[in-house]
């Protein structure tokens, strides 16, 4: 196999050459694993910075109790749960957004909303419509849309983000769900 | 000694191919070659940093992938396991079924993928939230012997893990020999299926 010199920036060579004494390997070593990992992700159609960033984000929701559960199950459970105990489920998926709201404040992006949306996007994977957009200076509208989301779905999640919201310090101004469609504006809650 | 400016170069001795390959990409993306090198480098120290592996992160996206695609959801633990105590004693067999059902698809994504996918297994649970203290499958002459351990798992949910499995290992062209599922423990005997 042959060899070729690659010039790259000292800086980041010699921050290579410590993570490679700190694991005893060798900056050969290190170096060609991080290359040929690039080579790999490509080879899948990614890019390494899209691959980091998103398992950060599911490692958030991982850190946040969140876990991937089969639709077809998960449907199956929360339409009965719906008409059984819709209230309770509400309170619960509210109080849980509550928790997701305060995490995304010690983590320090519950103010960039870009941030948060990247955050809010690790909850809804699989929706290609879902985003935060702001109005007014006080004014946060969410928009999300799926035919694949049932209506009992559509509500808890509605709740969920009330919760989460709430715990950023916003209220709803206004709030619109339906069978596969959610749209909710929050405003900034004015200190009493 | 001056300090070090980011304009300072020092060499690294790489594979050919890797370069050819780097320099490829590059070009695709439109990105000057050295920039492109220095940012992949960049990305790389961060991974490091958070204490992770490339290989896992890369392993982890394709197996996040395998589940984005068949549809999951991402939601609380608390609210699934909430859930399923109250469906389960009437909807126990419906539940089961699915399960079996996504553990197949899921299988069958992985074989298309992998030359050995029970290799995966135990990350795929662990993706999936299984938290589990072991998931190994091992083989036994001709058989594979699978075993996930954790003493947490309800009995609702050991029962609806071990589907999952068996829908994985139907994909992964196995038959189900023995099996034994008491709380918390799972243990498979499984042999290659026979093709007729």
């Amino acid at each position: 196999m042959g060899r070729k010199m690659l010039a790259a920036r000292e800086d980041l060579v010699d921050q290579v050459n410590l993570v490679a004494s700190r694991r005893g390997l060798t900056l050969f070593g290190v170096t060609n694993d991080a290359l040929e990992h690039v080579l790999k992700l490509d080879k899948m159609g990614v890019m390494q910075s899209e691959v980091v960033r998103e398992y950060e984000v599911s490692k958030a929701t991982r850190d946040s109790g969140f876990v991937p559960i089969p639709e077809m199950l998960l449907y199956e459970i929360m339409d009965r749960a719906y008409v059984e105990n819709r209230d309770w489920m509400l309170k619960k998926w509210n109080e849980c957004g509550g928790w997701c709201g305060k995490y995304c404040s010690v983590k320090g992006f519950g103010s960039d909303l870009r941030e948060l949306e990247k955050y809010l996007k690790g909850f809804l994977w699989n929706v290609n419509n879902f985003d935060l957009i702001q109005g007014s200076p006080n004014d946060v509208f969410v928009k999300c849309m799926s035919p694949r989301f049932s209506e009992s779905y559509v509500s808890f999640l509605g709740s969920f983000l009330e919760g989460l919201f709430s715990a950023l310090g916003y209220e709803l101004a206004q709030k619109e769900l339906s069978k596969g469609i959610l749209e909710l504006n929050f405003r900034i809650a004015k200190k009493v | 000694m001056g300090r070090k400016s980011a304009k300072d170069k020092k060499l690294l001795l790489v594979p050919s191919n890797v370069v050819s390959g780097l320099m490829e990409i590059a070009n695709r993306q439109g990105k000057p070659f050295q920039g492109f090198v220095a940012e992949t480098l960049q990305s790389a120290l961060e991974v490091y940093a958070q204490g992770y592996s490339l290989e896992e992160i890369a392993n982890a996206f394709e197996l996040l992938g395998v589940c984005k695609s068949l549809g999951s959801k991402i939601v609380s633990d608390d609210i699934f396991g909430y859930l399923i105590d109250k469906v389960y004693v009437t909807d126990g067999e419906i539940l089961r079924k699915k399960m079996y059902e996504f553990g197949r698809l899921c299988g069958r994504n992985l074989v298309s993928k992998h030359e050995n996918p029970l290799v995966e297994l135990k990350r795929l649970l662990s993706i999936l939230g299984w938290d589990l203290n072991e998931a190994s499958a091992t083989n036994k002459d001709e058989d594979v012997e699978i075993r996930c351990i954790s003493p947490v798992l309800s009995v609702q949910d050991t029962e609806l893990l071990m589907n999952l499995v068996k829908g994985l290992v139907d994909a992964f062209g196995y038959g189900i020999e023995k099996q034994d599922c008491i709380k918390g423990i799972i243990s498979l005997r499984c042999s290659k299926k026979r093709r007729s």
